[in-house]
């Protein structure tokens, strides 16, 4: 199924809400599907899998027919070769967390194995796992589990509804390292559904962005999510995806140098990165502070030199918003509005933007 | 206890018994179409199974009697069969109560099965399993709660019936004198001890058997999945 394309053509209604979706999603890497709560995102995934009916449209992997209501084709979910990991992570109750695996193994139709049950179970560190029974399962290990389960249908398409949604911030960093070798590792093309920036920035490729059930755009990462996501979000999401390129890496100090345009960015070092990776950054606007002066005396490592763009007064807030040109992009930075006035700070004037490097981190404080 | 009244009570526990086998047989497969179906005939159905709710069981006596008599088409096919009147005997009082105690199955089921379907038995279908399959590995073990509440239900309101009885089958010693019969019979002959006996004995019995609902429910917590 490789380098292959999902089409989708999809008209649905759930009540009041109305989805049109049309869009090719290529099979390969990590497709997110991002947009805020109500906008169509789980209606989306249950239409792919099969748990809803569209009112009008097709889904076609290749060549392979999901459901075409003018030829009135619907493939059951059980007869669809997709592996759906549904939000929360819910597995069989009255089963062990082995039994959840087997009853997947069991059931599958599809030869050749492509993932074999030891695979599995040594790629997500299931083993100490497989005696317990759900309920005794963490968030992340639930969440391990179900990824487990979903790869043992042998599907070819994963799909993933809020993945991290429900874990604290110590489990994402928990779960995180497998989500992102997912896809490469089993040569698996995802979907994912999310409604949280950093988390399609850290996993994704490519994003499709919906909103009141329908597509606003679709594209790489960084470009599109910088055109979309802060929008989509609220108000606090403020912030910029800058795309950037690892330069050296440091074990001994745990970092590693990316360089943004002209600027070099200290990151903390991520294991499977290599050097001369592009990688997307995300910085949210509400993490970065603002100098007059080149920073003296501070533990901060991340100071990019810039010049004020506009200053712009948030009605009703403490915080001012000010945008900053650097030699890459317009960096958004939200500092107080105090700040500003005791500082001076207006359009033209040379600028410092400290960003902490914990808050460039996978989320592991 | 005299004789009569212990083979009434026999009578009336073999009743209940076959009554909630029956239930149990028609009222899966209903509740689980119920549950998960997307045609409209759903809430005709629905209105259907809950009439016993409502309707005074001498009309439902009554439209009995119309249909399982000798001279009405089942009724004369069953005579063929057989040679054997379906009014006024043991095979008639088990259709009359399992039409009466219908609604006891089919909603705790439906109830239970609706929690699975889009829980579990959804999960089960992503993993592959077709939908029997799903229904029998994980929707059912999944409904447990359900299905024993609607046993238990059904098998307690068949003890207590007595005007779809006493229209369909009468009062026939061994073969439709149920304990609520006796029970009327004492009360009209002011047999007031007698009628002590037996009511004592089904509230005893009725309320043993509620209570071992709620003791299973406590014991086993519905898992939320």
């Amino acid at each position: 199924m490789l380098d292959e394309m999902l089409h989708i053509e999809l008209k649905a209604t759930n009540g009041a809400f109305r989805l049109r979706v049309s869009a090719k999603l290529p099979l390969t890497g990590v497709t997110a599907i991002f947009g805020p709560s109500g906008s169509g995102k789980s209606t989306f995934l249950e239409l792919i899998a099969g748990h809803r009916h569209p009112d009008q449209g097709s889904v076609l992997a290749g060549s392979n027919v999901w459901v075409d209501t003018q030829k009135a084709v619907f493939r059951k979910p059980h007869r669809r070769p997709v592996g759906f990991v549904m939000q929360g992570a819910p597995l069989l109750n009255h089963l062990t967390a082995l039994g959840n695996l087997e009853y997947a193994y069991r059931r599958h139709r599809r030869a050749p194995v492509r993932f074999g049950l030891s695979d599995v179970c040594a790629a997500l560190d299931l083993d100490p796992l497989l005696t317990r029974r759900p309920g005794a399962l963490s968030g992340g290990e639930r969440q391990r589990v179900a990824l487990g389960q979903a790869l043992l249908t042998q599907p070819e398409v994963l799909l993933l509804d809020e993945p991290l949604a429900a874990l604290d911030r110590a489990r994402k960093a928990e779960i995180l390292p497998y989500l992102q070798d997912m896809s490469s590792r089993f040569g698996l093309p995802i979907l994912l559904v999310s409604h949280d920036l950093e988390e399609v920035v850290r996993l994704a490729d490519r994003v499709l962005v919906l909103k009141e059930g329908a597509v606003v755009d679709f594209g790489e990462v960084s470009e599109t999510l910088n055109q979309h996501g802060f929008t989509v979000e609220a108000a606090e999401q403020a912030g910029v995806i800058l795309s950037g390129r690892i330069q050296s890496c440091s074990s001994d100090l745990m970092l590693m140098t990316v360089g943004v345009g002209a600027d070099t960015l200290f990151l903390p070092l991520e294991p499977r990165r290599r050097i001369g990776d592009m990688i997307p950054i995300l910085i949210q606007a509400r993490n970065v502070s603002l100098s007059v002066a080149p920073p003296v005396g501070l533990s901060i490592r991340n100071a990019l030199k810039g010049r004020v763009k506009s200053v712009e007064i948030l009605r009703g807030s403490a915080f001012v918003e000010v945008a900053v040109d650097l030699s890459s992009a317009v960096l958004p930075v939200r500092v107080t509005r105090a700040a500003v006035e005791a500082l001076a700070i207006g359009p033209g004037q040379e600028i410092w933007a400290l960003i902490k490097t914990v808050s460039l981190a996978d989320w592991s404080d | 206890m005299s004789l009569p009244d212990l083979s009434a009570l026999l009578l009336t526990l073999r009743l209940a018994f076959i009554t909630t086998v029956v239930l149990l047989i028609i009222g899966m497969p209903l509740a689980w179409w119920l549950a998960t179906t997307r045609s409209r005939l759903r809430p005709i159905c629905e209105a259907f199974v809950a009439l016993p709710l409502v309707l005074p069981p001498t009309v439902i006596g009554f439209y009995l009697l119309i249909a399982l008599n000798p001279t009405s088409a089942i009724g004369k096919f069953w005579m063929q069969m057989t040679g054997e009147t379906l009014t006024f005997s043991f095979t008639g009082l088990v259709i009359g109560s399992v039409v009466y105690s219908l609604p006891f199955m089919v909603q705790p089921l439906q109830a239970a099965f609706e929690a699975s379907a889009r829980g579990p038995a959804r999960l089960a279908a992503n993993l592959g399993a077709h939908p029997l399959d799903a229904f029998i590995t994980v929707a059912l073990p999944s409904s447990l709660r359900g299905v024993v509440t609607g046993c238990v239900l059904a098998f307690a309101h068949t003890l207590g019936e007595f005007g779809v009885v006493l229209m369909v089958g009468g009062n026939i010693p061994d073969e439709t004198r149920v304990v609520s019969i006796a029970i009327y019979e004492h009360v009209e002959t002011l047999s007031y001890t007698q009628a002590h006996g037996l009511s004592g004995l089904l509230l005893l019995l009725s309320f043993c058997v509620l209570l071992s609902v709620y003791i299973f429910n406590r014991r086993f917590p519905v898992h939320v999945g």
